[in-house]
């Protein structure tokens, strides 16, 4: 009796739906061998993949990272007048501040992508949805790359901190964050992608606010191999994120729908 | 191996009789998950043909690993989106698509068929891909891309409306 009404259900909406008409289906057969003929089998690699994608997404996140960027440099002009001007106790907390706020530039775009499956992945993608998020990773990873460096280059030059205090302030949160944002990206579903990425940024921020109050000693260390052990750690753990993603976006033969 | 992977192997080895295969296996299926989404036969089966058309378009970034009856349906239901959108700029009478089909069926299986035309749009279509279409959750959570989850909660509300309003007909028929 239970099942009854719901087999009755599948009849009716099966007789509901229409024959199916012999001709009419061959000659979509017919249509689809003409289609397949005189289709281009073109296949690309990952190489040319990461080409193409600057064009639809590289770009975007480049541009996004130079703005940031900027933003922050007319801040620090606007409230100091110059980098030399800043209280140097202050410079480590701006270099996590920037680190982390870089790496979360590539939220935006990949939550879109991810969520809408967007046209560029249908124009480019000739590869799994998981080789296509590593291609974006990478992207993103070569702007922060440039950037970091960029800030790095300025503070050396710009300030009294070592070289060694700002790769460590700067190293140490980017690595941290770029963990937590491909934790977030492998094990939250896309649409929640965004707002995970939101409240992480804002907790390491928070966190890194409170331990230059309340520990000012955090801000005062140097590059050591304690340190390098720990940037071990979380560039190991990042990479076994990255491979979690792989395969949670090789999502066989949906990518790329039409 | 299924069916379907067996025909995969001929298309890759370049045998086009998979292709023919591929049609005979899924056309009538498709038309009429078709059918539910437009207002007539002969637009259904343009849409089914332009659903094959666009997978074979595609053919070269789909990695076949078992769930191209997702991926057809994922086409299918963007393609009749696309011509009802198009369609649309006719000026269409509305609810066209549940109102002007030809019905030529019994009693009872037309109440049930209109019954579920009234569902919420997101159930109706569940209850359809589960089965008019006879897809699992699973593959009516692929072709919805929406978690296993949300397809079990939202085609337990539909049934249980369904089954109320049943209910309540025929204790109305009964008085």
């Amino acid at each position: 009796m239970q099942n009854n009404w719901k087999k009755e259900l599948g009849k009716a909406l099966k007789e509901s739906g229409g024959k199916t008409d012999a001709g009419r289906m061959a000659m979509t057969a017919e249509a689809l061998q003409k289609a397949y003929r005189g289709k281009p089998r073109e296949r690309i690699g990952f190489g040319d993949l990461l080409l193409r994608q600057i064009r639809f997404y590289g770009w975007k996140i480049w541009l996004l990272q130079c703005l940031l960027l900027g933003f922050l440099r007319m801040a620090v002009s606007f409230a100091y007048g110059s980098l030399r001007e800043v209280n140097q106790e202050k410079i480590p907390l701006l270099l996590c501040c920037i680190s982390v706020l870089i790496v979360m530039t590539a939220a935006p775009f990949l939550w879109r992508s991810l969520r809408y499956r967007m046209f560029e992945t249908e124009i480019a993608t000739r590869m799994s949805m998981g080789r296509l998020t590593m291609c974006w990773l990478l992207l993103a990873g070569l702007g922060d790359a440039a950037v970091l460096s960029g800030v790095f280059w300025f503070t050396v030059q710009s300030t009294s901190i070592s070289s060694g205090g700002a790769a460590l302030y700067l190293l140490v949160p980017f690595l941290l964050a770029a963990a937590g944002f491909c934790c977030l990206l492998a094990h939250v579903r896309p649409e929640r992608f965004c707002a995970g990425c939101a409240g992480m940024c804002a907790v390491l921020l928070l966190l890194f606010l409170l331990a230059g109050e309340y520990c000012p000693d955090v801000y005062r260390q140097n590059f050591s191999l304690g340190w390098g052990g720990v940037c071990l750690c979380l560039l190991v753990f990042g990479i076994r994120q990255c491979s979690v993603i792989r395969r949670k976006y090789a999502f066989c033969g949906m990518d790329g729908v039409v | 191996m299924t069916r379907e992977d067996e025909i995969f192997r001929k298309i890759e080895q370049g045998d086009r009789g998979g292709l023919d295969e591929l049609v005979s296996l899924y056309y009538p299926e498709i038309l009429r998950y078709c059918r539910w989404h437009t207002p007539d036969q002969a637009a259904a089966e343009d849409a089914a043909q332009e659903t094959f058309l666009k997978a074979v378009r595609h053919f070269d970034r789909y990695v076949h690993k078992g769930r191209f009856k997702a991926f057809l349906y994922q086409i299918a239901a963007n393609t009749c989106v696309d011509m009802w959108r198009r369609k649309k700029t006719e000026a269409l009478p509305e609810e066209l698509a549940y109102t002007e089909r030809e019905f030529d069926r019994a009693e009872q299986e037309a109440d049930l068929v209109r019954l579920v035309e009234r569902l919420p749009e997101k159930q109706r279509e569940i209850v359809l891909l589960r089965f008019a279409q006879d897809l699992t959750l699973r593959e009516t959570a692929d072709v919805l891309g929406l978690p296993l989850r949300t397809v079990q909660s939202r085609l337990r509300a539909a049934l249980k409306q369904l089954k109320k309003i049943l209910k309540e007909g025929g204790e109305a028929d009964a008085k």
